[in-house]
């Protein structure tokens, strides 16, 4: 998957879950991902798990951020911050997502900020 | 809380869709996912295991999109959704690559508040959770 890709399907999963306290380690998985590709056949479930327990209350958030490929350890920070900046950013929006008409409220209007995030942010990913 | 019907399987369904897999990774992350649903009892780190016996068995399946997509999902009938949904786009994804541009997970993410829009009932948010 896309770091891109990976990046805001986790940020719509998170709007998604109960958020605890330290959601934000969450952010670790990408390069937590990064640092398992040394194990080989390994790697894949050596990140899943590192990124469950790094987050386990939030642990689809982390571990759709573990499923992208990143290439180096800019791409994986890159991706982490990208993440943590659009998870605080839907987080401030809450109250504003309840005062759209009732047929947007709920996912709907959650799943289409994300979706014009995704492209707003776009020029990030080709920094 | 986790997601229930149907916001859960449609942003679930998107994970095969936005993969660069073969086209029997679709298939085999339908049926982890639907195998999950009645092993897992809902714990990340079970998905975990499943996925890893699923990106055993069959070669190019990638582990964490498995366990991602069933651990964010609540109910059989989510999972079986998802399962169906994904396989589906998966299959739409690989042969029609032109539907799959360099970046389509905005518009899936369009497209899914779309049909969530026209779908009778929608989730509500989760409450803030004070503790970890």
């Amino acid at each position: 998957m896309k770091p891109w890709d990976a990046v805001f399907l986790a940020a719509a999963a998170g709007l998604f879950l109960q958020r605890p306290r330290a959601w934000w380690l969450a952010a670790a998985a990408p390069l937590l991902a990064l640092a398992a590709q040394p194990l080989g056949t390994f790697a894949g479930p050596a990140a899943a798990l590192a990124a469950v327990l790094v987050a386990p209350r939030f642990a689809p958030a982390a571990l759709l951020l573990a499923a992208g490929h990143y290439t180096g350890w800019a791409d994986a920070a890159r991706a982490s911050a990208v993440w943590l900046a659009v998870s605080a950013l839907l987080a401030s929006m809450e109250e504003r997502f309840e005062e759209v008409s009732p047929r947007l409220r709920g996912a709907p209007i959650r799943l289409f900020a994300t979706g014009v995030l995704y492209y707003a942010l776009l020029p990030v990913a080709y920094l | 809380m986790k997601l229930r019907f149907p916001a859960g399987w449609i942003l679930a369904g998107l994970v095969p869709a936005l993969w660069e897999a073969p086209p029997v990774a679709s298939l085999a992350w339908a049926a982890a996912l639907g195998l999950g649903a009645a092993l897992a009892a809902g714990r990340p780190s079970r998905w975990v295991a499943i996925a890893w016996i699923a990106a055993a068995a069959v070669p190019g399946v990638p582990l964490a999109p498995i366990a991602a997509a069933g651990a964010l999902l609540a109910g059989g009938r989510a999972h079986l959704g998802a399962a169906a949904l994904g396989a589906a786009l998966g299959a739409a994804a690989q042969f029609a690559p032109f539907v799959v541009p360099v970046h389509a997970g905005g518009a899936l993410l369009l497209a899914a508040a779309a049909a969530l829009a026209l779908l009778p009932s929608n989730p509500e948010p989760p409450e803030e959770e004070s503790a970890r």
